[in-house]
């Protein structure tokens, strides 16, 4: 053994050694911190810039009036590939419409768009299911307009709720701009 | 003491003296010499006694000893060329004293913090609103980029994302008038447009 260098027995180093391993474990390192963040953040920024804002306006309309009686907004996000599903329920009406973008360029989308309607033209009848599916290429912020009872004029003239149409437009915009 | 006397009597001309092989002639001349010569008789008489040292018998003892001290000088010899294997709890090794002293420090430092926080090795969960109280508070959401689907799924769950419900005005009741079509608010103006009520012309013949 040289001199100046005293000794420790070999269970003490290792206690001391796993004592400091597990302090500097638990000690928040900043530079580690900073890592990590940058990571996530990397992370994060690549997540949201696929992600997508789906806008949806729907909107119950008089059409001998050409006004709108009714409307709501709403804002769901997506990402490419995830589909957006809308319902309506009415007093005698469910609609389905279902929304999935797909990038196709750096401001171009392909919406997948397929709409299903239920309604219940008398009580106690089956109800009447209509579907409809398309592909729409659009560009971001293009709206796309579902009208989900069809756009053609009633044969007779109905009462006031008869009139009525239902609307809903799409418009799909990046997450972040 | 004679030097041409003494080269007259050499070694082996002593021992065969001591050894009784002289001739009787050459014997009593020796003799003769040996008693005018202080050499030869110095000479005569250490030859003797090593004569006398050699016909000895050797203690067994004394040779006992000898073996002991050279085994034990040789036992000394490996112990430092080949060492046995030692247990690790038994061994040990050299540091500095810097070091000692470092990391003794550093051990005391942790064991001091631990006694006065021994929080630090639990996890803490907070209730966010006990710890903000009235003051804003910045939360960061980890995300990694494999768990995009999971984020989604719980931004679903926040009814941020996915599936929406949209409850229809409950006295409103509709009827279809075509099949449900999707169009480009341009193309919905067309059908407007294709749908204008032209005037039917009047046949005059």
């Amino acid at each position: 053994m040289r001199r100046g260098h005293p000794s420790l027995s070999h269970p003490g180093i290792a206690a001391l050694y796993a004592v400091t391993v597990l302090f500097l474990s638990i000690v928040p390192a900043h530079g580690q911190d900073s890592l990590d963040n940058d990571d996530i953040e990397d992370s994060v920024n690549a997540l949201l810039e696929g992600a997508l804002t789906v806008h949806i306006n729907a909107r119950v309309v008089d059409e001998d009036q050409n006004e709108t009686v009714w409307k709501m907004d709403v804002t769901r996000v997506t990402i490419g590939g995830r589909s957006v599903m809308v319902q309506m329920e009415g007093r005698n009406i469910r609609v389905v419409a279902e929304f999935t973008p797909y990038w196709e360029s750096e401001d171009q989308l392909l919406l997948v768009a397929q709409g299903q309607t239920w309604i219940e033209t008398e009580r106690g009848e089956e109800p009447e299911y209509r579907t409809s599916f398309t592909t729409f290429p659009i560009s971001l912020g293009e709206p796309i307009l579902f009208l989900p009872l069809g756009t053609g004029h009633l044969p007779v003239d109905t009462a006031r709720y008869g009139r009525l149409n239902i609307e809903l437009e799409i418009n799909v915009e990046r997450y972040q701009s | 003491m004679s030097i041409f006397r003494n080269d007259a009597y050499d070694g082996a001309t002593v021992s065969r003296y001591l050894d009784g092989e002289l001739p009787v002639h050459e014997e009593d001349r020796f003799t003769a010499a040996l008693e005018t010569d202080a050499g030869l008789r110095n000479t005569v008489e250490q030859m003797r006694r090593v004569t006398g040292i050699l016909g000895t018998d050797i203690d067994p003892g004394t040779v006992q000893a000898a073996q002991n001290r050279i085994a034990a000088a040789l036992a000394e010899t490996l112990r430092y060329r080949y060492r046995a294997p030692v247990p690790w709890w038994q061994r040990q090794i050299s540091l500095p004293m810097p070091v000692m002293a470092a990391a003794s420090v550093l051990f005391i430092i942790m064991a001091v913090g631990l006694i006065i926080n021994p929080g630090i090795l639990a996890n803490r969960y907070y209730n966010v609103g006990d710890v903000a109280g009235n003051n804003p508070v910045n939360l960061q959401v980890q995300v990694s980029g494999a768990e995009s689907d999971l984020l989604l799924n719980w931004l679903d769950e926040q009814n941020d994302v996915g599936s929406v419900t949209i409850q229809l005005p409950e006295d409103a009741q509709f009827q279809l008038r075509g099949e449900p079509v999707f169009l480009r608010p341009s193309a919905a103006d067309t059908d407007e447009d294709d749908l204008e009520i032209v005037p039917l012309e009047v046949s005059t013949e």
